[in-house]
C-alpha cells in the first residue's frame, strides 16, 4: 500500500511540481495564470465531486459551501493567527472534513433526491452563518492583500497557481487511487444497489461516509488559496450556487464515475466560460452552462468519455479484467 | 407586546398560505409523479415576471393576467412530461432516472434564472394595483391588501386542488396512478394522459403562484434558488401529494419565518425553511401528513 | 443443533407483515418457504438477511443472536442471498460483480479473478464474464445473482424465486446447479412457486399465509395438510 501510495502520490506529484514550476518561470502573462488558475480549481471541485457524486451516486449540490468553509477556515486562520500556508490547507480540509461528516449522516438516513436537497440546505445555513458572523467578515467580506512574491516566483499569483496545480493534482490522484481499488468497486457498488452490496459484505455505512468525507475534504482543500486568488471573499460569490455548479457540470461534461473525465471537463468547460464570459457576459454563461449540463443529461449522460469509449462499455475496467 | 406577537402571527399566516401555493406544485410533481422538479420556483419567478410583463405591457390587472398565463403553463408541463416520460420513465431503474432528472432540472433552473436576467435585467420588479396599500384593522392587527389577496387566492387554490383531486373522476385517477400505474391501467385509463394532466396542473400552480408573488413583493430573477429550500421543505413537511397537509406546512413556515424575522433578525429568516427541512429529512422524511 | 433459529418473529408495515413466526432450520437441511404472493416471504428474507429489522422477535445464527447485526456482517458470517428482482452492480462488468462478495474471503485480486471464474462456469456464465449485466437476458442475471451469493462461501442460502419464468428443462439443470451447492455443504432456503420443482428439491417445507406460518413439515405431509390447500384455493 506504502509503494503504492509513493508511486502514485509523491512521484508523480514532484513531477507536476516541477512542471508547474516551469511553467512559472517560462510564461509571463498574468492574465494565463488567471485562467489557468480557475480552470484547475474546477478540476480539483469535479474530482472530489466525483468522488461521492460519481461513484456513489449521492448527488452533492453543495459544493459552494464546502469549498467557502475551506476557503474561510484558511483566511481566518492565515489572517488572524498568521500559520503557515500548508497548516491553513490542512485545516481547510479538516473543517470542510467535519461538515463531510455531517452529510455522511444524512446519506445514512435519506438518498436521491432528499440527500440532494440536503446539501443545499446545508450549504445554505453555512452561507447564513457567514453572513451573520462580524468575525467572518459578514456580508461584507474580507479584504485580502496578497503578500508580496517571493523567489523563485516573479508574482504571487505564480505561486497560487503551482499551489492549485497540486492540491488539483492531489484530487485527481485520490480519486484514481480509490477509483482503481476495492474501495472504487464498492462505491460502484453502493451507486447501482445499497441492498445487494449491504448483502455482499459491504460495510456501505462507512464507505458511504468514507466517500462523504474525502469528497468534502478536498473541496475544502481546494477552497485554502481561493481568497488569495479572489483578494475580496465573500459569501455571495463564494458559496453561491454558480461555482460548484461549474465544477459539477465539468463532470457530466467529462465523465462521471471516472477519474480523468473531470479534467477532460473542466477544460472544456473552463475553456468555453472564459471565452463566453469575454465575449459576452456572465448571465450569458450562466445560460450556457445551463445548457450544457441538459445537452449532456440527455444526450451523452456518460460524457466525453462515454462518448469517447462507447455507449455500452463501463468507464472502469481494469485492462487485467479485460483478458 | 401582545400586539406585536399577534401581528407577527397574522403576517406569517398570509405568507404562510402564499407558500402553500408556491409548494403545492410540488407537492403535486414531486409526491404524486416522482418528478424531482427542483426547477419549480425557477417556473414561479418565471411566472412572476409574466405577470409583471402583461400588467406593465397592457395594463392588465396582474389576477386577471395569471389567469391567461395558467394555459400557457399548463400546456408546457403538459408537454414536457411527456419528454420527460420518454427520457426518463423508460431507464431499467427509476433512481437512476430520477437523479439525472435532478440534475436536468437543476440546469433547467438556471437557464431560467439566466434568460429571466437577460430579458429583464436583475433588478427587483413588482405590480401595483388600487388595492395594493389599502390596509384593513381589525383591532389591533393590520391587514395589509397587499398581503390578503394573494393569501386568499392561494385558499382558494388549496381547495379548488383538494376537490379537484378528491372528487373528481381524472382527480381520482391522478391519485390512483400516482399509487399505481399498472393498477390504473387495469381501470382503463392511460397513466400516461393522467400523469401529463396532473404535470400541467402542477405548473400553472407555479404561474399563479408567480402571480401572486409579484403582487406581494418585488421580484428578482436569482429568488428561485432561495425559493427552493421552502418550497422543498413545505412540500416534504406537508406530505408529498397532499394539498391540505401542504396548506398546514405552508403555514407552520409561515409563522415560524415571521416569528424569526420580528424576534431573531430578517438575516436569518431564510435559514428557517432550511433548518426545517434538515430537521424534517433527518427525523421523519415521510412528513407529518402522509396521506 | 438448528443453523438458524427465528423466535417469534413480528413485522409491521402499518398492517401486520408477518405476525410470530418460528422457525428453526438445521444444518444441511433444503426449505421450501411457500405461500402466496404478498404471505411475507421476502419479508422473512430480508429479516434473516438483515436488511430490514424485525418489530420483535430473535434471529440466531449458529448459536449466536444476529437480531441486531447489521447486514454485512450477517453476510460475512455467511448468509447469502439472491433477490426476486435481480440487482446486479450495473456498473461493474459481470466478473467483477462477484469481486463485490469475494473480498470479504480473498485478498488478492489473482484468486478473485480464479475464483470468480469457477462460480461463473458454475452457473454457466463464463462466456459472459466481460460484459455487463445490462446485457444479460433476465434468466441470465438470475444465474449472475445465484454466483454472486455463492461468492460469499455461505453457510446458508435464501433463493427468492430464482426459478421464475424457466422452463421445465432449465428448472432441470438449476435443481442440478443447487444440488450440487448443497453437497458441498450448504443449507438452503427456497422460495418457490413451483411446486414441482420444491417437491422434488425440498426435505421440508414451510407454508407462509397472511404473515403466519400455518404448516410446516415433509413435502408429502404438506400437500394432504386441508388449511395449506384453503390459502391457495381459497375457501
Ligand atoms: N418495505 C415495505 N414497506 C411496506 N410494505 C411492504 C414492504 N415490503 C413488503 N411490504 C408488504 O408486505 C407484504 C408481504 O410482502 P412480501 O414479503 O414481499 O411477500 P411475498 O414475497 O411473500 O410475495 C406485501 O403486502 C407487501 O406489499
Ligand atoms: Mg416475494
Amino acid at each position: 500500500m506504502m509503494k503504492k501510495v509513493s508511486f502514485e502520490l509523491i512521484i508523480p506529484g514532484i513531477i507536476v511540481a516541477c512542471i508547474g514550476l516551469l511553467i512559472a518561470k517560462l510564461v509571463s502573462g498574468i492574465y494565463f495564470f488567471y485562467v489557468c488558475y480557475a480552470i484547475l480549481q474546477m478540476i480539483a471541485l469535479a474530482a472530489a465531486w466525483n468522488i461521492l457524486g460519481g461513484y456513489t451516486g449521492y448527488v452533492n449540490f453543495g459544493i459552494g459551501g464546502f469549498f467557502a468553509a475551506g476557503a474561510y477556515t484558511s483566511i481566518v486562520l492565515l489572517k488572524y493567527y498568521e500559520v503557515n500556508f500548508l497548516v491553513a490547507i490542512l485545516a481547510a480540509g479538516t473543517v470542510s472534513g467535519i461538515l463531510g461528516l455531517l452529510i455522511g449522516y444524512l446519506s445514512i438516513r435519506v438518498r436521491g433526491i432528499y440527500f440532494s436537497i440536503s446539501t443545499i440546505a446545508v450549504s445554505t445555513i453555512l452561507q447564513m452563518v457567514v453572513l451573520n458572523t462580524p468575525f467572518l467578515g459578514g456580508a461584507k467580506g474580507f479584504k485580502i492583500i496578497r503578500p508580496p512574491a517571493f523567489p523563485p516566483f516573479s508574482n504571487y499569483i505564480e505561486f497560487l497557481f503551482l499551489l492549485i496545480l497540486l492540491i488539483s493534482f492531489f484530487a485527481v490522484a485520490v480519486s484514481r487511487l480509490i477509483e482503481k481499488s476495492w474501495i472504487g468497486r464498492s462505491f460502484l457498488a453502493i451507486k447501482d444497489s445499497e441492498q445487494a452490496a449491504e448483502t455482499s459484505g459491504v460495510a456501505t455505512l462507512k464507505l458511504k461516509i468514507l466517500a462523504t468525507v474525502v469528497s468534502c475534504a478536498l473541496m475544502g482543500i481546494a477552497g485554502a488559496p481561493y481568497p488569495y486568488f479572489i483578494t475580496l471573499l465573500e459569501p455571495y460569490s463564494a458559496m453561491g450556487l454558480t461555482l460548484g455548479t461549474y465544477a459539477f457540470a465539468a463532470v457530466f461534461v467529462g465523465g462521471r464515475g471516472c477519474w480523468f473525465g473531470p479534467i477532460i471537463g473542466a477544460v472544456l468547460l473552463g475553456g468555453l466560460q472564459q471565452s463566453v464570459t469575454v465575449m459576452i457576459s456572465s448571465e450569458w454563461n450562466i445560460l450556457v452552462v445551463g445548457l450544457v449540463i441538459i445537452a449532456f443529461v440527455l444526450l451523452a449522460p456518460n460524457g466525453v468519455v462515454g462518448l469517447l469509449k462507447g455507449r455500452k462499455k463501463p468507464v472502469l475496467l481494469k485492462k487485467k479484467d479485460r483478458v | 407586546m401582545i400586539d406585536v406577537i399577534l401581528n407577527t402571527i397574522v403576517s406569517g399566516i398570509l405568507i404562510g398560505g402564499f407558500y402553500a401555493a408556491c409548494a403545492i406544485g410540488l407537492s403535486i410533481s414531486f409526491g404524486m409523479l416522482r418528478i424531482p422538479n427542483i426547477a419549480h420556483p425557477g417556473f414561479i419567478i418565471a411566472g412572476g415576471f409574466l405577470t409583471y410583463y402583461f400588467n406593465k405591457t397592457f395594463g392588465l390587472d396582474p389576477l386577471l393576467a395569471g389567469l391567461l398565463i395558467i394555459p400557457i403553463f399548463f400546456a408546457f408541463g403538459f408537454l414536457l412530461y411527456r419528454g420527460y416520460n420518454r427520457f426518463f420513465e423508460s431507464k431499467r431503474d427509476e433512481r437512476e432516472g430520477q437523479m439525472s432528472a435532478l440534475v436536468l432540472f437543476f440546469g433547467v433552473l438556471m437557464i431560467i434564472e439566466a434568460l429571466l436576467s437577460v430579458t429583464f435585467g436583475v433588478d427587483f420588479r413588482t405590480v401595483t394595483t388600487p388595492w395594493s396599500s389599502i390596509v384593513l384593522h381589525f383591532g389591533s392587527v393590520g391587514i395589509c391588501l397587499r398581503m390578503a389577496v394573494p393569501f386568499l387566492c392561494s385558499v382558494l387554490m388549496v381547495c379548488i386542488l383538494y376537490l379537484y383531486f378528491s372528487k373528481t373522476y381524472l382527480g381520482l385517477v391522478i391519485q390512483a396512478v400516482a399509487q399505481d400505474s399498472m393498477a390504473a391501467t387495469l381501470i382503463g385509463s392511460d397513466p400516461r394522459f393522467a400523469k401529463s394532466i396532473a404535470f400541467g396542473i402542477s405548473f400553472s400552480t407555479a404561474a399563479y403562484a408567480g402571480t401572486l408573488f409579484v403582487c406581494l413583493v418585488p421580484v428578482e430573477p436569482s429568488l428561485g434558488m432561495q425559493f427552493l429550500g421552502r418550497v422543498f421543505s413545505i412540500a416534504i413537511l406537508g406530505g408529498l401529494g397532499s394539498p391540505l397537509g401542504t396548506a398546514v406546512a405552508g403555514l407552520i413556515v409561515g409563522i415560524t419565518e415571521s416569528l424569526t424575522t420580528a424576534y431573531i433578525g430578517s438575516s436569518w429568516t431564510l435559514a428557517v425553511s432550511f433548518i426545517l427541512l434538515l430537521i424534517i429529512i433527518a427525523v421523519k422524511p415521510t412528513g407529518l401528513f402522509r396521506r | 443443533m438448528a443453523l438458524l433459529e427465528m423466535k417469534k418473529i413480528s413485522k409491521s408495515f402499518g398492517f401486520p407483515a408477518l405476525q410470530n413466526v418460528d422457525l428453526s432450520i438445521d444444518a444441511g437441511d433444503r426449505i421450501g418457504l411457500i405461500g402466496p404472493n404478498g404471505s411475507g416471504k421476502t419479508t422473512l428474507t430480508n429479516i434473516i438477511t438483515g436488511l430490514i429489522a424485525c418489530d420483535d422477535g430473535q434471529v440466531i445464527f449458529e448459536n449466536r443472536d444476529i437480531t441486531k447485526l447489521s447486514a454485512h456482517r450477517r453476510s460475512r458470517l455467511g448468509i447469502a442471498r439472491t433477490f426476486q428482482i435481480p440487482q446486479p452492480f450495473y456498473s461493474l462488468i459481470v466478473r467483477q460483480n462477484l469481486y463485490i462478495p469475494l473480498r470479504c474471503r480473498l485478498k488478492s485480486e489473482e484468486a478473485m479473478f480464479t475464483e470468480a471464474g469457477r462460480l461463473l462456469d458454475l452457473v454457466g456464465l463464463s462466456d459472459k464474464a466481460d460484459g455487463l449485466p445490462s446485457d444479460l437476458t433476465q434468466i441470465e442475471q438470475r444465474e449472475l445473482e445465484l454466483a454472486r451469493a455463492l461468492a460469499l462461501s455461505p453457510r446458508l442460502l435464501i433463493l427468492d424465486e430464482v426459478l421464475a419464468g424457466l422452463t421445465s428443462q432449465e428448472i432441470d439443470g438449476a435443481l442440478e446447479i443447487l444440488r450440487v451447492i448443497c453437497e458441498s455443504g450448504v443449507t438452503v432456503i427456497m422460495i418457490e412457486h413451483i411446486m414441482k420443482a420444491v417437491m422434488g428439491f425440498c426435505n421440508k417445507i414451510v407454508v407462509l399465509n397472511s404473515g403466519m406460518k400455518i404448516a410446516e413439515g415433509m413435502p408429502e405431509d404438506i400437500f394432504r395438510n386441508p388449511e395449506v390447500e384453503r390459502a391457495y384455493l381459497g375457501e
